[in-house]
């Protein structure tokens, strides 16, 4: 036991580690007392204690892990497709002045319309299918990334490109040693915000029109007034989004590692 | 007439003989000339430089000494005149006032950039021991100090062996000792690789002290040189090096009195 002694440190660390979770326990605890007590109706708010039922049967039947499969492999694939066009055309047009001056004014009018505006248009399109839903997602990744990759292939320090002339590194050597990695950082944001709306348009897109997914769990239930299983919903979109946002964070920090403001996290 | 009066040469002087090193490259210059529009920035340059010349370039802002060296590094095309390097082609390298690493490759990694041969990273180790920061190979350019950037920039341009080396200020931005430390580690670099050297600078201290000539720029031509004998390695407070230091001070200065 020598070496798991309790030193004054150790706690110290574990205590800092609890702390941002402690207020988070809390509310879970007054929920499950107000719900205990009677001062919630478990019809508008079930129970942290029902919600976890809710779960361990969906769990057991499938069902749940069925829709979560469904709801990721949509989000993942409309964000793939609009992630890769965006990026590629970030990159075209930051690298060709031409290409820049005959496409991004037409993508800066386009970026203005709310894609989820569009949802009655693109159910007269594509129905109610999955291509619906992964044109929805593909078209609100598309703009975050295409915008920040085109600002950060534009702002590459010009001083390096002139070095790297000088140095005298090839087109293919200049972009993959300096264009791309000079504009990773701004476009990393772009993959944060996409990842955000990604979700957003996928929630929206499956509770309008789905027959399968998380979205369609949680209104199926809504018209059985299960109202467990709808809270159970809305908590795996959450886990999901903050599953998807701890994700971007490590890639950051991996491909980040030498930019000053990730230093210290990478240092440990 | 005064001191700096007869030490004045004029450009056109044959550059002073020196023993040819084998790594160096010759400069002349021939009516060079630059014009962005309608603003000329350069004109009638006739320079020559010998091959392992040191040559000092000064002048008021916006005299034209930085196009002179983007001139000859080839990143600007001359609107008039010419540049050569004699008959064998130059290894040119050129160091900025910022030492413009890659902040995403680690200090060893920006040495060998433009290298994909396999003894590259051995030779880059040799050149950033030579700068003194061979323990500093694996950091990242952002956890180095201004002084130590330029080092690892300096172990960069020297890694490839260039025969003409050209310093766009680079001392510029550091503070006044490590400005004295890295001009004694130029004068050793260009003492032992014998490369020709250009450096644009307006420290008229640090052109006399590294220069074997040192070339006055006003506004877009040649002003003045003068011819600096002294041996190297040079005292920081040589009586000589403050004459010629005054007497480049007062041309510049418009004292010609």
């Amino acid at each position: 036991m020598a070496g798991l002694a309790v030193t004054p440190a150790g706690l110290r660390r574990a205590g800092a580690a609890a702390l941002p979770w402690l207020v988070p326990a809390a509310l879970v605890a007054l929920w499950q007392a107000a719900s205990s007590l009677g001062w919630i109706a478990s019809k508008v708010l079930p129970s942290p204690g029902e919600v976890g039922s809710a779960f361990w049967h969906l769990a057991w039947t499938g069902e749940l892990w069925r829709a979560i499969g469904v709801s990721f492999l949509r989000a993942v694939g409309g964000a793939a497709i609009g992630g890769v066009i965006g990026f590629a055309l970030g990159i075209l047009n930051g690298t060709s002045p031409r290409a820049a001056s005959l496409l991004d004014s037409t993508l800066q009018m386009l970026r203005n319309i709310p894609h989820l505006a569009m949802i009655p248009l693109v159910i007269l399109w594509f129905g109610i299918g999955e291509s619906a839903k992964l044109f929805l997602v593909a078209v609100g990744v598309f703009f975050p990334i295409y915008l920040n990759t085109y600002h950060g292939v534009r702002t590459v320090d010009a001083g390096l490109l002139e070095m790297a002339r000088v140095y005298g590194l090839d087109r293919r050597r200049l972009f993959f040693q300096v264009v791309l990695p000079g504009a990773l950082p701004s476009v990393l944001v772009g993959v944060r915000f996409a990842l955000g709306i990604m979700w957003v348009t996928l929630i929206v897109a499956e509770t309008v029109s789905a027959s399968s997914g998380i979205g369609y769990m949680t209104m199926n239930a809504r018209e059985f007034l299960e109202t467990d299983v709808v809270v159970l919903g809305i908590l795996m979109y959450a886990l999901l989004g903050k599953l998807a946002d701890w994700a971007a964070v490590w890639v950051e920090r991996r491909c980040l590692a030498w930019h000053p403001a990730y230093a210290v996290t990478a240092a440990r | 007439m005064s001191v700096a009066a007869e030490l004045i040469r004029i450009a056109a002087v044959a550059p002073r003989v020196q023993p040819a090193a084998d790594h160096a490259s010759p400069v002349r210059l021939q009516g060079l000339g630059k014009s962005f529009g309608a603003s000329t920035v350069l004109a009638g340059i006739d320079l020559d430089v010998a091959p392992g010349e040191f040559v000092a370039v000064i002048g008021r802002s916006g005299c034209g000494k930085t196009t002179l060296l983007r001139l000859l590094s080839g990143l600007e095309t001359p609107t008039s005149g010419t540049v050569g390097f004699g008959p064998r082609p130059p290894v040119v390298r050129l160091m900025f006032q910022d030492a413009r690493l890659l902040p995403w490759r680690r200090v060893i990694d920006n040495v060998t950039i433009g290298r994909t041969d396999p003894a590259r990273r051995d030779e880059a180790m040799t050149a950033l021991s030579r700068v003194g920061l061979a323990g500093r190979a694996g950091d990242w350019p952002a956890t180095l100090s201004g002084g130590q950037r330029q080092r690892v920039a300096l172990a960069r341009a020297l890694m490839s062996r260039p025969t003409l080396l050209l310093l766009d200020e680079p001392l510029g931005a550091l503070d006044a000792l490590t400005r004295l430390e890295m001009q004694e580690l130029i004068e050793r670099m260009h003492r032992s690789e014998g490369f020709t050297a250009i450096l644009v600078t307006h420290d008229v201290a640090e052109a006399v002290r590294l220069a074997d000539r040192v070339i006055v720029l006003e506004e877009g031509r040649i002003g003045g040189a003068w011819e600096i004998r002294l041996p190297r390695p040079r005292p920081r407070a040589a009586a000589e090096l403050g004459e010629i230091e005054a007497a480049i001070l007062a041309r510049l200065l418009g004292e010609n009195g």
